[in-house]
């Protein structure tokens, strides 16, 4: 596979992908870091893969031997999960995507929705992906207010989602 | 709120206790609706995570446009006489034996809403635009927009840390005790380059190296001013630096790292 293959076909997948480590390893700078593993192992591998085979599920192959391998570099970190359930999360991932896919058009139109103090605070954690404590100094609250603030938004956006695909608005 | 609420709200929010993993992993394996659940939550994040990302491509491309409007009538009167004065002076580069990766960050920026550069592999440095600065973020050492570096070391493993070039964001240490591969992160997510690649980059910041106190990653700045990362939150100056100077991170704790000058490869 040549270079601007694999980059159409990364560029295709990657944020599935992410999703995927997500639901794997809680902590979202071990999800950047994995990500990068993963492309390099998958760069390395890019000529075992066959055309026509499913790029996602190839990818996600790889994705789940490195979060098994970070697994055992961090033992003492508990947030990860159970090898069963890496598996299981892959296959289920796969079915999934054209519906999560249908949520994140739907997501864009319920963003623009957001008043203006749910904005800021949503800019400032994904934005500029500021850890909670940063962000209620900012605003002047505390931390669980902010992240029981952002828990709220997060819902609100999930049931405005929700009702637009089940309007067929997307 | 039931318990599967403060599991996704805690996975989601990064605190999540340990204790209750065990049971939050049983919910997970008991229906594929739960199952469903959590993907499509984490989904969701992950959209408002890349949402928020893709913007800073359109600012910076709108304030690359207008610096470049601005700048073209100042270039135009110069431009004759500039150019004279930056042919006779030496770039700082190095040397052409290198490989280029095949792509620049301008480059990706342009093309970063529609298409991110592939990963590459290449020969054993890293380098950057000259011009800019390094300074500290945190427990990084930050390269500002157009700093130049190379980082040397023929081989994975001879140092450790993490470059994320564009972002200048934070990430977890590598694996323990070996640097195992450089990473350049785009706005629109992270790509690849094996330790050796030559990149251009806007800016490129270096996290502690992980693993134990006393690793080393050596850097060679060619052009920019270092901002020392171990002399506390004060401001500190940067201090010039001229181009070829070799830079040694050390690790000296969990999170600081100390600088200082080494002779030049």
């Amino acid at each position: 596979m040549d270079r601007s293959l694999f980059a159409t076909l990364w560029a295709g997948i990657e944020h599935r992908l992410r999703t995927y480590l997500a639901a794997c390893v809680m902590d979202q700078d071990q999800v950047d870091d994995l990500v990068q593993r993963v492309a390099l192992a998958c760069w390395r591998k890019r000529d075992a893969f066959q055309e026509g085979q499913d790029f996602l599920a190839w990818v996600l192959g790889f994705a789940r031997l490195e979060v098994l391998r970070g697994r055992r570099d961090r033992a003492r970190d508990r947030h990860v999960l159970d090898e069963d359930l890496l598996a299981t999360l892959e296959s289920d991932l796969s079915a999934l995507v054209p519906e999560l896919d249908q949520r994140h058009h739907a997501l864009e139109w319920c963003r623009a929705g957001l008043d203006g103090r749910a904005r800021d605070l949503v800019e400032m954690a994904y934005g500029k992906s500021l850890p909670l404590a940063a962000v209620a100094r900012k605003v002047g609250s505390s931390h669980a207010a902010v992240r029981t603030a952002l828990c709220r938004i997060r819902d609100r956006l999930r049931e405005c989602v929700e009702r637009r695909l089940a309007g067929g608005e997307v | 709120m039931t318990h599967a609420d403060v599991w996704l709200e805690g996975w989601l929010s990064g605190d999540l206790p340990a204790s209750e993993m065990e049971a939050f992993q049983t919910w997970l394996r008991s229906d594929a609706r739960n199952r469903r659940l959590f993907l499509s939550a984490v989904a969701l994040d992950q959209d408002l995570r890349a949402a928020y990302r893709l913007p800073r491509v359109h600012r910076l491309r709108l304030w690359r446009s207008t610096v470049a409007i601005a700048g073209a009538a100042a270039v135009v009167l110069v431009g004759v006489s500039l150019m004279l004065v930056w042919s006779l002076l030496p770039t700082g580069r190095p040397a052409s034996d290198r490989v280029v990766c095949g792509w620049t960050l301008s480059k990706e920026l342009e093309l970063a809403l529609d298409q991110r550069p592939a990963p590459g592999v290449g020969a054993p440095t890293i380098t950057a635009p000259q011009g800019g600065k390094m300074e500290r973020v945190g427990s990084l050492v930050q390269l500002q927009p157009g700093a130049e570096v190379i980082l040397h070391g023929s081989e994975p493993g001879d140092a450790t840390g993490v470059i994320h070039l564009a972002t200048g964001r934070s990430s977890a240490p590598s694996r323990a005790g070996r640097l195992t591969q450089l990473s350049v992160e785009t706005p629109c997510g992270g790509i690849v380059l094996e330790q050796g690649c030559k990149v251009e980059l806007t800016s490129a910041s270096f996290n502690a190296p992980s693993g134990e106190p006393g690793q080393q990653l050596d850097v060679l700045v060619l052009a920019g001013s270092v901002m020392p990362p171990d002399l506390g939150p004060m401001p500190v100056a940067p201090q010039p630096v001229k181009a070829g100077t070799g830079i040694r991170l050390t690790k000296i704790g969990q999170g600081p790292v100390r600088v200082e000058e080494t002779p030049t490869p």
